[in-house]
């Protein structure tokens, strides 16, 4: 039988009329997993032996294979977060997503490669070597859920399971030309995720196609009694959500198309063209530059990163400090700075307060428009050791998500097709707080109407069974 | 400050002469809850195998995150409002970031700019040196919520560490720098416990560390003593380690005095934290390497801030303290202060003591007792050991009345015994006809031991009376 | 925002000993290029008016959120399992060098 691309709705219809046996799809994504990863990198840990796992064709995931991101604390499999500190480090329990994953039958193939602690927009900094991107192995996949962007585009992982601080599952999406949802900061339990920058850390997903994304969701999101700031809102249906053609308003801000490569620009154009023609309101809103993004985020990020990776110290687990590397090393120094007695105010409350400016900001706009669409990053993937030349270190790939993750907002990636190099594009759709489901509604009819430029069928050629 | 303080602290300062003792305490207690501050795990620890009270959350593990223990949270707001706090309506908790083996997380969940509550005072009634009885009010800085540490054990040159307490909720009470003697820091431990203990909501076992007490001490020199321009000194000394009220006051007086020799020399003390030896009751440096000290508090961005409403406040009641109870029985049944203070010392033997006086007022009519302050005699009775506390109440009453009420007298036994005491006693009988008249007592005394008690004593004294006269 | 400072290298041996890293000179040179070029960066927030605005203290709107008081025993480890990961242990505790 032929599965190569087969959505996970489609290989879950196979399993439950038994067509496929669970074990064989398993072994189906083992094999290529085999014939690519040695090349792609996007696996830190196979998980070889699938028999400790209960994999039965019930529950809503009905032994479909899952990849999680190597920062997810699965239990009894190794999970290093990408740094040599975690090297063997043996969780004893399940972080949230992944003991729902398992509950719904979900069978968890791998850990996926990411930056080193998440810290980065490549996985450059991964401590296991970087993961390369599936359409041009001289470039990255994007980071830091690289392994998990990289695992779903050359379908070593039907889905995969990521996590943002700011862009870290939207700008691996884009440059391996998937579908990457980041939620609502508070929609899916961080328990058990290894915490980056707590106050925007949020696990997601990232499919190749919106439906697969919609049936994940539905299992991973809503309130966890182990995480305060996991929210009560309720979780609606979104795959019925999917079915009926909503028509929105959406906005266009300018800030968004600076310094954003020519093409990408033209790319994203016809995409709103696209939206139009199919009934949706497009409107201009104007939005705070996300330039002041990079910062508030970046001054939160490495405060929070600072506190987050004391407890590593060697005495209950890993090894000691002195096996962070670099760019860990340096996020931990500045965010003692930007903490430290006197310096609090210039920094993190300033911080603060312009982190709300930008919340505040994102509020008046979606009183006006449902959306707000534009490039996910200025450009596409970047060659391997590129991002070393540039100032500020991967931060600036980011700058076009790092607003959404300051408010806490959802925001998608959706692949529109390849530039002139051959390397993804993506657009980006940011929505307010808990309208997933009209984003992926949207979304979905975007799917629809353009199924994604043909992308899947660019990419799978190059990776046949 | 009020003349009343500017006495007080002018007296102080001639007794101590050329230096000002300025004495603060910061206070850890345990409370007593089920589980962990921040997760399910149970708070008992003492006592257990190291390492086998742990779960990923409080053992620090990658990934794991804090959810506050909301009974932790009631029982803070209930701390606060029996110190008279001012509840902040809206509080949070912060992360104190250093780095302690005993630290799982390198930072301790705490609270940092707004605790649960501030701005409370403790008043209450003390015996002093020269046995009277004075008021002491102490002012409260703050009483806020945070998590406990594990625990070191130092062998060899190796530290092990055990994190059976870590995460337990720990309260920390701080006071102003108020006291001037060590004594009146003891009386307010004292007076602070019993409280503790009245709330129910903490063991305050000074040995198992359940509460512990870290004073902190420093010397203003008089020449810079200004009414109206207070300056505190410029360093202070805190003392940790100490595991009894009895070794705080003696670390504080320790302070005291070498503190004193430093600055008799003309140099100032300095600034460091000193543990206590109880061996030798002297306080010893700790920390002499300088070690950076910059706690980078930010807001816990794990836990949501709380917000309390007037309602929810409300319901956080603080039953009758120790003090108010002393008040009580003094005001209302005429007890001396000793005896009320002593009947309140344990929460339940005062409550033992309220239903007795409840019960008693109920049935009052049937109970014939012949005491001219009820009260009185039942708080001397149980101060006094002569009814156990033990009894049930009912029983209780029961040896009260056979002590104190009328007793059926047996006419001829008590002519026969009156008889022989007299004819034993004809000096005193002598006596009492000449005019010393209290003689008397000696003889109704005679006659009741003969009877062992099984006698009205008026009866017995009339009768007496009656008999010399005639 | 004033123009705050720039960092030296005792700031940064400073900040290493807070946060308890080993860096070496190589290093703190290459570090303090990088951190003082985002310092830089960071001056943009000048630009943001904000004297009028909260503090964006946390991300979600939610409040009081908390558990009730009982035992999870669920995930409560055994004393193996709490040892599994660790370097160094002696009799069910963890050991570290002698830190008084």
């Amino acid at each position: 039988m032929k599965l190569l691309g087969k959505s996970v709705i489609e290989l879950k219809k196979l399993l439950l009329s038994k067509q496929l046996k669970v074990e064989e799809l398993y072994d189906y994504f083992l094999n290529r997993i085999t014939k690519y990863d040695k090349e792609i990198n996007s696996y830190l840990s196979v998980i070889v032996d699938s028999s400790d796992q209960v994999i039965k064709n019930i529950g809503n995931l009905s032994g479909i294979p899952v990849a999680i991101k190597d920062n997810f604390c699965t239990q009894g499999v190794r999970t290093s977060a990408a740094s040599i500190v975690l090297a063997d480090f043996i969780p004893p329990y399940d972080s949230t997503v992944v003991a729902r994953i398992k509950k719904e039958s979900g069978v968890i193939i791998g850990k996926t490669n990411t930056d080193a602690w998440a810290h980065g927009s490549s996985t450059e900094t991964s401590d296991f070597g970087v993961t390369k991107n599936p359409m041009d192995y001289s470039r990255v996949a994007g980071g830091s859920s690289g392994g998990s962007a990289a695992s779903v585009a050359s379908y070593l992982s039907p889905i995969a399971i990521g996590s943002e601080t700011a862009g870290s599952i939207r700008i691996p999406a884009g440059w391996c030309g998937v579908v990457g949802l980041k939620p609502t900061y508070g929609r899916i339990s961080r328990y058990g995720v290894i915490a980056m920058g707590s106050s925007w850390d949020c696990p997601g997903i990232l499919a190749l196609n919106v439906a697969d994304v919609a049936l994940l969701l539905q299992i991973i999101a809503g309130r966890d009694p182990y995480d305060a700031t996991s929210v009560e809102t309720p979780v609606v249906n979104y795959g019925n959500y999917l079915n009926t053609k909503k028509t929105y308003t959406i906005g266009i801000a300018d800030e968004y198309f600076n310094d954003v490569n020519e093409e990408i620009c033209g790319r994203i154009d016809q995409c709103i063209q696209i939206l139009k023609k199919s009934g949706h309101k497009i409107r201009k809103v104007k939005l705070i530059d996300p330039k002041y993004a990079v910062s508030v985020y970046t001054i939160l990020q490495r405060s929070e990163v600072s506190s987050n990776l004391g407890r590593y110290d060697g005495i209950r687990y890993g090894s000691d400090r002195s096996a962070f590397g670099k760019e860990a090393k340096t996020r931990i120094m500045l965010g003692t700075y930007t903490l430290s007695h006197g310096y609090y105010d210039a920094y993190y409350k300033k911080a603060l307060k312009a982190r709300q400016l930008i919340r505040n900001d994102f509020e008046v706009a979606f009183k006006d428009v449902d959306f707000i669409v534009g490039p996910t990053a200025p450009c596409t993937a970047l060659k391997i050791g590129e991002s070393e030349k540039y100032p500020f270190f991967g931060e600036m790939m980011d700058k076009l998500c790092e607003p959404a993750s300051a408010a806490g907002i959802p925001a998608i990636n959706l692949p529109v097709g390849l530039d002139k190099k051959d390397l993804p594009i993506g657009l980006q759709i940011m929505a307010n707080h808990f309208r997933e489901e009209d984003l992926l509604n949207i979304s979905y009819q975007f799917e629809k109407e353009t199924e994604f430029f043909g992308i899947k069928n660019q990419m799978l050629k190059l990776y046949p069974d | 400050m009020n003349a009343f303080v500017h006495i007080r602290i002018l007296r102080e300062i001639q007794f101590m002469n050329k230096y000002q003792p300025i004495i603060g305490l910061e206070i850890h207690v345990e409370l007593k809850t089920k589980s962990k501050m921040f997760c399910g795990c149970p708070c008992d620890w003492f006592g257990k195998p190291p390492n086998s009270n742990n779960c990923p959350v409080c053992l620090g593990l990658p990934g794991t995150l804090p959810v506050p223990n909301k009974k932790a949270v009631e029982w803070t707001i209930k701390i606060a409002k029996a110190l008279n706090c001012k509840i902040n309506t809206i509080s949070k908790f912060d992360r104190k970031n250093y780095f302690y083996p005993d630290l799982p997380k390198a930072y301790q969940i705490s609270q940092y700019d707004q605790p649960i509550a501030i701005k409370g005072s403790l008043k209450f009634k003390i015996q002093n040196s020269e046995f009277k009885v004075e008021e002491k009010e102490i002012a409260i800085t703050r009483v806020h919520l945070e998590e406990d540490t594990g625990k070191l054990i130092h062998q060899g040159n190796e530290s092990l560490v055990d994190f059976n307490r870590a995460g337990v909720p720990l309260v920390e009470i701080v006071t102003e720098p108020v006291f001037r003697i060590s004594d009146d820091a003891k009386h307010f431990l004292e007076e602070l416990q019993t409280i503790l203990r009245y709330l129910d909501v903490a063991d305050c076992d000074m040995e198992k560390g359940s509460m512990r007490v870290e004073p902190n001490v420093s010397l203003m020199k008089l020449e810079t003593w200004n009414m109206k321009q207070e300056k505190l000194p410029n360093y202070k000394v805190e003392i940790k380690n100490i595991n009894s009220f009895r070794y705080a006051k003696y670390a504080i007086d320790y302070e005291i005095k070498r503190q004193t020799e430093i600055l008799e020399t003309g140099e100032t003390p300095v600034q460091e934290t000193r543990g206590f030896n109880e061996n030798k009751n002297v306080t010893f440096s700790q920390r002499t390497k300088e070690e950076a000290h910059d706690y980078r508090y930010f807001p816990e961005p794990d836990i949501p801030p709380m917000v309390f409403k007037e309602s929810f406040l409300a319901k956080i009641t603080v039953p009758e303290l120790p003090g108010s109870k002393v008040e009580r029985y003094m005001r209302d049944y005429g007890l001396k202060y000793q005896d009320a203070f002593i009947l309140t010392r344990d929460k339940n033997i005062a409550e033992y003591f309220d239903v007795i006086n409840s019960k008693l007022k109920s049935q009052k009519s049937k109970l014939q007792v012949k005491s001219q302050n009820l009260e009185n005699s039942i708080a001397t009775l149980i101060v006094n050991k002569k009814i156990s506390t033990d009894l049930i109440p009912d029983k209780f009453i029961k040896q009260l009345s056979s002590l104190l009420s009328p007793k059926e007298t047996d006419e001829t036994q008590l002519k026969k015994t009156i008889d022989i005491i007299l004819d034993q006693n004809q000096k005193a009988i002598g006596e009492y006809k000449k005019g010393k008249t209290n003689v008397i007592m000696f003889l109704v005394g005679s006659v009741m031991r003969e009877l062992k008690g099984q006698a009205d004593a008026t009866v017995v004294r009339n009768k007496i009376e009656k008999e010399i006269k005639s | 925002m004033t123009k705050t400072k720039h960092l030296t290298k005792s700031d940064l041996i400073h900040l290493m000993e807070l946060s308890k890293l080993q860096l070496n000179d190589s290093e703190l040179l290459v570090i303090e290029k990088q951190l003082n070029e985002t310092l830089d960066y960071f001056e943009n927030l000048g630009d943001l008016d904000t004297s009028a605005i909260s503090e964006a203290t946390y991300t979600t709107s939610a409040t009081n959120v908390f558990r009730d008081d009982s035992i999870d025993e669920s995930r409560l480890l055994d004393q193996s399992t709490v040892f599994k990961n660790a370097k160094k242990k002696k009799n069910n505790f963890f050991i570290v060098s002698r830190i008084i």
